[in-house]
């Protein structure tokens, strides 16, 4: 009797809960040993960048909160900040506190949808319960500042939508206030876990320089080691006023991806409380007659002022002929737009460089050898969101 | 490192290579002008250097400049972690060209490329996978090129949902999919 061996082929996803998504992944399987995978993405491609070329500057900002929708207001601040750089137009300090202060909200936000699945996915039911309930509280001050929850779409080119309330101020007051407690509390869920570390050391362990060379940015790449971080390597929007922290890995694995992670929790509530307590004052919005809006104050009692909002509003503005590339630090790794202008008030050309469409494709690296529920962990370790992957 | 000192030492290894170069909003742009091999060891020589060494390469993309000859404009964003440095390369290319594909110098040119294949058409010489990415593998045209229409070539309609074909990367005989039995019957 002869005995043959041969592989087999299984299909994860596109709808597999664990994928975040709608990732699908081709495994070539050994017994429960994966030998190759191969990620297939695109189920979620909806065209922004064709999308981008027929709207104005103003219209793009709403695609940008669907790209990655857990951490819309990083997005925004990226967009914005390049047709900025391009109008070469400068932005009040408390716009750009304001900024700031949006960005790391949502920067926590994603990172506590990602602790909540990740977690959910390996099996530890408790912690979603957790990060979602504090979660909870981020989303009702982004909602106090723009009126939207998930997907604020709060920055303008030039500045942000409206000044924030004294209520803001006290909700994020209360908010920097309880979320030491609360991050000691996840890390006491997890980080000593004996089961979590089983589940996630020397899991998916990719050094520095194949992290870098497969385009790996972000917690992901610190986690390896490199402490590469827009924020502090090309400081925007005011970063080097606040004294923060990059926390990076060691071993490359998930569990230093996880603790990284972790660690940018306790960072970005040190910025907003930063950035709350040494609230500039000051206008809200750059004042460029042809590029932006006039405050509602004015337009109610000059007619100049109205003219000019309804033409911005409803024309746009004209970008000016040139090519730059600008990057900011996204909840995922450098999140970065490439846009040309051409003189007209659409883009000549937007390409939106998606951290989470590198991650994956390091994907078929990591997974290699490894077991079908890793390939679980590994999903959830490199935190990617299909939004951001598809475009 | 700031742009001039990057550019002195590009220009000084391969004074051909460069053909123009410009320094708008603060970073260095180059264009460059050498194809094939020559390319590629320009490419492996900006990551390799020990002075520059351009370690990442953020992005592939491309910009259709159409009727403009030539019309592509392949565009490489390379950062170095080390310099904290960008260098954004041009590669002007007319339409009936291939690029040398440099995957084999960084990973993620692998999928960067693919992706400037699949929306705008160009084509990548030696990759290890160029197919589609986005788009799904029956999808005709490219469409970040300018002569795509915003919406696409036909009507959602007439789209035959049924006979589209779910591709394997994996295509060899032995890794065909198992069949599972239907339980119904």
């Amino acid at each position: 009797m002869s005995t043959q061996t041969k592989t087999m082929l299984l299909n994860m996803g596109p709808h597999h809960p664990a994928t975040h998504g709608v990732l699908r992944l081709e495994l070539e399987l050994d017994g429960e040993t994966i030998r190759r995978a191969h990620p297939h993405v695109g189920y979620l491609h909806r065209g922004f960048e064709k999308m981008a070329e027929h709207k104005t500057a103003q219209q793009i900002i709403p695609l940008t909160d669907r790209l990655d929708y857990a951490a819309a207001s990083v997005n925004n601040l990226g967009l914005c900040l390049t047709v900025e750089k391009l109008l070469g137009l400068e932005v009040p300090k408390r716009a750009q506190y304001i900024r700031v202060i949006m960005a790391e909200l949502s920067r926590i936000m994603g990172h506590q949808l990602w602790l909540g699945t990740h977690a959910l996915d390996i099996g530890a039911m408790t912690p979603i319960f957790y990060a979602f309930a504090d979660r909870e509280l981020a989303m009702e001050i982004t909602e106090e500042a723009s009126g939207y929850r998930l997907t604020p779409s709060f920055l303008r080119v030039g500045g942000v939508a409206k000044d924030i309330t004294p209520e803001f101020v006290r909700k994020v007051r209360e908010y920097v206030k309880k979320m030491p407690k609360a991050i000691d509390g996840y890390h006491q869920l997890l980080s000593q876990n004996a089961i979590w570390m089983k589940r996630t050391k020397g899991i998916g362990v990719i050094d520095a320089d194949t992290a870098l060379n497969y385009g790996m940015t972000g917690p992901s790449l610190r986690g390896s080691g490199v402490p590469y971080d827009v924020r502090k390597a090309a400081p925007y929007s005011c970063y080097n006023d606040f004294d923060f922290q990059v926390p990076v890995g060691q071993d490359g694995d998930s569990y230093d991806r996880y603790l990284v992670r972790m660690e940018e929790f306790t960072q970005s509530v040190r910025i907003i409380e930063q950035a709350i307590e040494n609230m500039p004052s000051g206008p809200i919005m750059a004042d460029n007659p042809w590029s932006t809006n006039p405050d509602l104050d004015s337009v109610r009692h000059n007619v100049d002022d109205l003219i000019r909002r309804f033409k911005i509003s409803s024309q746009g503005f004209a970008l000016p002929s040139g090519e730059t590339y600008y990057a900011v630090e996204g909840a995922k790794g450098e999140l970065g737009f490439y846009l040309v202008g051409n003189g007209e008030t659409h883009p000549y050309r937007l390409k939106i460089r998606s951290p989470c469409y590198y991650l994956v494709s390091a994907l078929p690296y990591l997974i290699e050898g490894h077991m079908i529920a890793d390939v679980i962990t590994l999903i959830g370790s490199i935190d990617i969101v299909l939004g951001e992957v598809d475009r | 490192m700031d742009n001039n000192q990057a550019l002195a030492a590009i220009t000084q290894a391969y004074p051909q290579a460069v053909s123009a170069t410009e320094q708008s909003y603060g970073q260095l742009h180059i264009t460059t002008n050498v194809h094939g091999d020559d390319f590629l060891s320009f490419m492996r020589f900006l990551r390799d250097d020990a002075t520059l060494s351009y370690t990442l390469l953020s992005d592939v993309t491309a910009v259709d400049w159409t009727p403009n000859t030539p019309r592509f404009d392949v565009i490489y964003i390379l950062y170095s972690v080390r310099n904290e440095h960008r260098l954004i390369m041009h590669l002007p290319i007319s339409e009936d060209s291939t690029v040398p594909s440099v995957s084999g110098i960084w990973h993620s040119a692998n999928w960067g490329e693919r992706e400037v294949y699949d929306l705008m058409g160009i084509y990548f010489d030696n990759h290890p996978d160029m197919r589609r990415i986005l788009t799904w593998d029956s999808f005709e045209g490219h469409p970040l090129r300018k002569d795509f229409p915003l919406h696409g070539n036909y009507d959602v309609d007439d789209f035959d949902f049924l006979t589209l074909e779910v591709n394997s990367a994996f295509s060899s005989e032995s890794d065909q999919p198992c069949q599972i039995p239907n339980a119904l019957e």
